[in-house]
């Protein structure tokens, strides 16, 4: 009679017949998405910037782009770096945003907040030059490649991270990665005072 | 192709890099401002979940956050059946009741005859007078006797004026065609009146802001939310309407050009 009883079952062994099964996820801390929110703010608040934002709207998008983190965090595997996973949220928030024809020609001419980094009048100025440069020649990308050139030569991800993130094949990101850098290049180029920088 | 394969950037190009890397500080009132539009007042855990050195506070709002779905689905498996079964149930009593027992004796009310609040017709009055608005109940019976021992009806009270301000800069924006400004006042409204005796018809003016600026996400999200809270709102009409229109390119483009998540 006894063996006709079901077996109970640790709860994470996989069955033998199952061989397939994928092994449960690492369960996400309950505290999480505060502790994502407190810590990446500043870097989705800097992202949506780099990806044509506007200043007026950035709150509302930011909004957005936690919303959706928020309904998501269950499915981020923590082994993973987050910035590249934040960063796609963002990347459609700010596709979508775009999208809107109303906010499809804005002309970026507002005046940068000040980076973290403290320096003289003169050393600031200059890099806020730079900084609005940088912004400006971004808006001559596509999406794709603006959102593969953030990540990589600004965030410092790595293309396969890159790749997984934004759900593309590794190939394909390093592509878009070579034709960002050099339409980038092309925009900083034209986009500089003459005689400035130039090869 | 690996990175070998890649040519990289130029030195000046670089140097551009180097100065955009750093990255911004966003201002703590737009930080806040954001975490409390994020994890809404539900009542599920408490306050705004805003405590920046409590964990337990950060429990709380991160429980809010993401754990709405399992409530959702809590509800759907459990709630409704409970809820179901107790309908039910008091349908059969109250069937079982009102065929068994006896009828109550009918109810004589004495009230007392008061002159008619206005002295002269609407038309009679001075047309530039302004007449402050009554509240609705004061307003359908402002001919009516008054019943003997009634209560006299309350003055709006100090906050609900307050709200009612918000609230009406939040509609006239969406008048205007301005999403953010109207949903600047709705984030003002929900965090002064969370549980305002207006949040219903703030949630339902958030549905239609975000609408307008172009969130499909985030008004279907506050759809669902406001079916839940409200199944029998008056407005429930007017906020089906605002999401159906939500077209479906805002939202399922071109697959390929957008990142997905995982």
């Amino acid at each position: 009679m006894m063996d006709s009883l079901p077996q109970r079952q640790a709860p994470n062994v996989i069955p033998a017949h199952e061989p397939d099964v994928p092994p449960p996820r690492a369960p996400v801390h309950p505290s999480s998405f505060r502790e994502v929110f407190d810590e990446q703010f500043d870097y989705v608040w800097t992202a949506l910037r780099r990806l044509g934002v506007p200043d007026r709207d950035r709150q509302d998008q930011a909004h957005e782009v936690f919303l959706r983190v928020s309904q998501h965090l269950g499915n981020y595997d923590l082994a993973r770096p987050i910035r590249p996973w934040l960063f796609a949220f963002a990347a459609r928030v700010a596709s979508e945003y775009r999208r809107l024809s109303c906010h499809r020609h804005e002309v970026l001419g507002e005046e940068l907040p000040a980076a973290t980094v403290r320096e003289g009048p003169e050393e600031d100025a200059e890099r806020n030059r730079k900084r609005r440069l940088v912004i400006a020649a971004l808006e001559h990308l596509d999406m794709d490649k603006r959102a593969v050139l953030i990540l990589h030569d600004l965030d410092g991800s790595s293309v396969p991270d890159i790749a997984e993130a934004l759900g593309i094949p590794e190939g394909t990101a390093y592509s878009r990665l070579r034709a960002a850098r050099a339409q980038f290049t092309d925009a900083v180029r034209r986009l500089q005072p003459q005689g400035r920088g130039a090869p | 192709m690996t990175m070998d394969d890649l040519k990289p950037p130029d030195k000046d190009i670089l140097e551009f890099l180097d100065a955009e890397r750093p990255l911004e500080s966003a201002p703590a009132a737009v930080r806040k401002a954001v975490l409390s539009s994020v994890l809404p007042p539900t009542g599920l855990g408490g306050g705004s979940g805003g405590d920046p050195g409590g964990s337990a506070g950060g429990l709380d709002s991160a429980a809010r956050g993401a754990g709405s779905g399992l409530l959702r689905s809590w509800i759907v498996r459990h709630g409704l059946p409970i809820v179901g079964a107790f309908t039910l149930g008091g349908a059969v009593v109250g069937t079982v009741m009102a065929r068994y027992l006896p009828p109550l004796p009918p109810q004589v009310i004495y009230v007392d005859r008061v002159p008619s609040m206005s002295a002269a017709p609407l038309e009679s009055r001075s047309p530039g007078a302004a007449e402050p608005p009554l509240p609705a109940a004061q307003a359908s019976s402002a001919t009516a006797p008054m019943a003997r021992g009634a209560e006299p009806i309350p003055k709006l009270p100090g906050d609900l004026a307050a709200e009612r301000v918000l609230l009406d800069e939040a509609r006239a924006a969406i008048a205007d065609g301005r999403s953010d400004r109207s949903l600047r006042a709705i984030g003002k409204h929900a965090e002064a009146f969370p549980h305002g005796l207006l949040a219903e018809e703030r949630e339902a003016l958030a549905i239609r802001a975000l609408v307008m600026a172009g969130r499909p996400e985030s008004a279907r999200a506050r759809g669902d939310r406001f079916r839940a809270q409200y199944p029998n709102s008056v407005m429930l009409r007017a906020v089906e309407t605002s999401l159906e229109s939500i077209s479906s390119d805002g939202v399922n483009g071109n697959a390929n050009a957008l990142p997905s998540y995982r």
